[in-house]
């Protein structure tokens, strides 16, 4: 059994790093609003699209196409918040019209992909193909890379909401609304930025996703479906909880196609997830600060 | 009271939620320095009134006056920038921050940077317990603790006006007497209070001026050296039949402001 190991840690390295970057935005707005972002998954594939189209058919630095996508999708991210969330969201029933919203927008989106670009696969070339040897197992730098991008951004991420002031406001926010807003802060102004960097993080995790496998419209609903199960499993609005739970669910499904069989990932992930909710409803991670 | 010594002015406001109107046309004023004690049954309209003043809940009609600008048109942000800070009943805060953050983030307002250092020494010195508790989160503390963080953070915020909803809310006498003294000690510094509270000794104890609310109208008022009768405190506390006439014929319309 340990013969496949590193290959096997290797994939959860790739896999929990892209997951993270995936879920690290939805825990943010989750962990904000209580509401789950269905428009999550088009965001990616349009961050995608959009990585394609700057590095492939601008002929742009793939660096500077990823800077100038995480841009124009952080402004994407706050028009969505300011056209569809905040007019809904202060409505009775608020949240669960601004989740349908949401749906109706990730509908959208894919079709507006779709005729944007077309129906075929693109894939964004990587920035290296380069690999090194671990046990006699290659390793691309590329999942060297996305284990940092992952690391980095989503731990940055925490120690801002921890330790910045806006990060403050954020959870003042988030946990009484009435007295953060008497104590000076626009909760309008909150949801703005939370839905920016939401965004941004996702088209950083697109990219992740378009150099591993392909791009098409309708491709978003796979990592949404994984980013809630890892909202989960790792444990509702904690961004410990996303880095931890990412890394898990990664682990299963590389494990379980490894030594099992691929047809058996998710089923393997789903009663995982269904133990998880029974024993500890919480997530894997409390929910701190 | 003359019109340069009014803080805040409250003329005619109407108060509801949806169809229900709540608060049925109020006017009250409170002075520089002076300490005004909101009085009446429960479910009479009280914490509406509060709430529509500094933005929280819709205001409907009327009037809000702040040193003499307008300010029931803004959002409750704007109000508390401008010197209006309210503590709601029953706060729970901000149960997963810490009372450390909870304080800084009281004092990030424009109006309270510059005297955030002075203003949290000051707020430290009047609960001791606040310095011990300062890494702890705000969820672990007792209702008493809470409260006296609440109006820490109140005076954080820099306020010239600060409205106090049922600040001693099931708490035990001792602690009710601490949160006295040290209100009685922030009104020395010159802030405007304006308190509701179930407690008449503690209200009577704080204040200078009293006005009664039932069914969303005021229906007395007077200083805090006219002790009420039982007769009034019964129309007080409630209300509806029990109201005496004198209490009852002494609506807005005839007084005007407290």
């Amino acid at each position: 059994m340990l013969d496949g190991l590193v290959p096997v840690l290797v994939s959860t390295l790739l896999l929990g790093s892209m997951y993270s970057l995936l879920t690290a935005g939805m825990s943010l707005i989750w962990s904000t609003l209580q509401v789950f972002n269905y428009a999550h998954g088009a965001m990616l594939i349009i961050g995608g699209y959009l990585i394609w189209t700057l590095s492939s058919t601008a002929g742009l630095p793939l660096p500077l196409a990823v800077l100038l996508a995480t841009v124009a999708m952080a402004g994407l991210g706050a028009l969505v918040e300011l056209v569809v969330v905040r007019p809904l969201a202060s409505r009775p029933d608020g949240t669960l019209m601004v989740m349908v919203a949401t749906l109706a927008l990730a509908g959208l989106a894919e079709g507006a992909v779709q005729l944007i670009w077309g129906p075929e696969n693109k894939q964004v070339q990587p920035v290296t193909t380069a690999t090194f040897d671990i046990a006699g197992v290659a390793v691309r730098w590329t999942t060297v890379l996305a284990f940092l991008l992952a690391v980095g951004l989503v731990g940055g991420l925490m120690l801002v909401v921890n330790r910045t002031e806006w990060g403050a406001s954020i959870r003042a926010v988030a946990q009484n609304r009435d007295m953060a807003m008497l104590l000076g802060i626009k909760p309008g102004r909150v949801y703005l930025s939370v839905f920016a960097a939401s965004a941004a993080l996702a088209t950083v995790g697109a990219l992740v996703f378009a150099t591993t496998t392909t791009l098409t419209p309708a491709k978003g609903s796979g990592p949404l479906l994984i980013a809630f199960v890892v909202l989960v499993f790792g444990g509702t609005a904690s961004l410990m909880g996303t880095l931890v739970g990412a890394y898990a669910i990664g682990f299963i499904e590389a494990s379980t196609s490894y030594w099992i069989g691929l047809q058996w990932s998710p089923v393997a992930v789903f009663v995982l997830l269904v133990v998880v909710m029974l024993v500890r409803p919480e997530g894997l991670v409390r929910r701190g600060s | 009271m003359s019109a340069d010594t009014v803080r805040l002015s409250v003329t005619n406001v109407t108060a509801g939620y949806g169809k229900l109107q709540v608060v049925n046309g109020i006017s009250l004023s409170v002075g520089r320095g002076e300490a005004l004690a909101l009085l009446g049954p429960n479910g009479h309209g009280k914490t509406t009134l509060l709430r529509a003043i500094t933005g929280l809940g819709p205001l409907t009609g009327g009037t809000v006056e702040l040193d003499g600008e307008r300010i029931d048109r803004l959002g409750t942000p704007a109000i508390v920038e401008r010197g209006l800070m309210h503590v709601p009943q029953g706060c729970t805060l901000f149960p997963r921050l810490t009372v450390g953050e909870s304080l800084n983030l009281a004092g990030r307002l424009k109006r309270a940077r510059r005297v955030r250092s002075a203003n949290l020494e000051l707020v430290l010195g009047l609960f001791p317990k606040l310095v011990e508790r300062r890494g702890q989160p705000v969820g672990a503390m007792s209702g008493g603790e809470r409260q006296m963080l609440a109006i820490a953070m109140g005076i954080m915020a820099n306020p010239s006006v600060l409205i106090l909803d049922e600040p001693t809310l099931g708490l035990a006498p001792k602690v009710r007497h601490e949160i006295l003294r040290t209100l009685l000690d922030i009104r020395a510094t010159g802030l405007s209070l304006l308190v509701a509270d179930g407690d008449v000794d503690f209200l009577f104890g704080l204040a200078d001026t009293w006005c009664v609310v039932e069914l969303g109208r005021t229906v007395g008022r007077g200083t805090t050296e006219e002790k009420p009768t039982q007769e009034q405190m019964m129309a007080m506390f409630v209300g509806g039949a029990h109201a005496p006439t004198a209490l009852a014929a002494g609506p807005d319309e005839e007084d005007g402001h407290a």
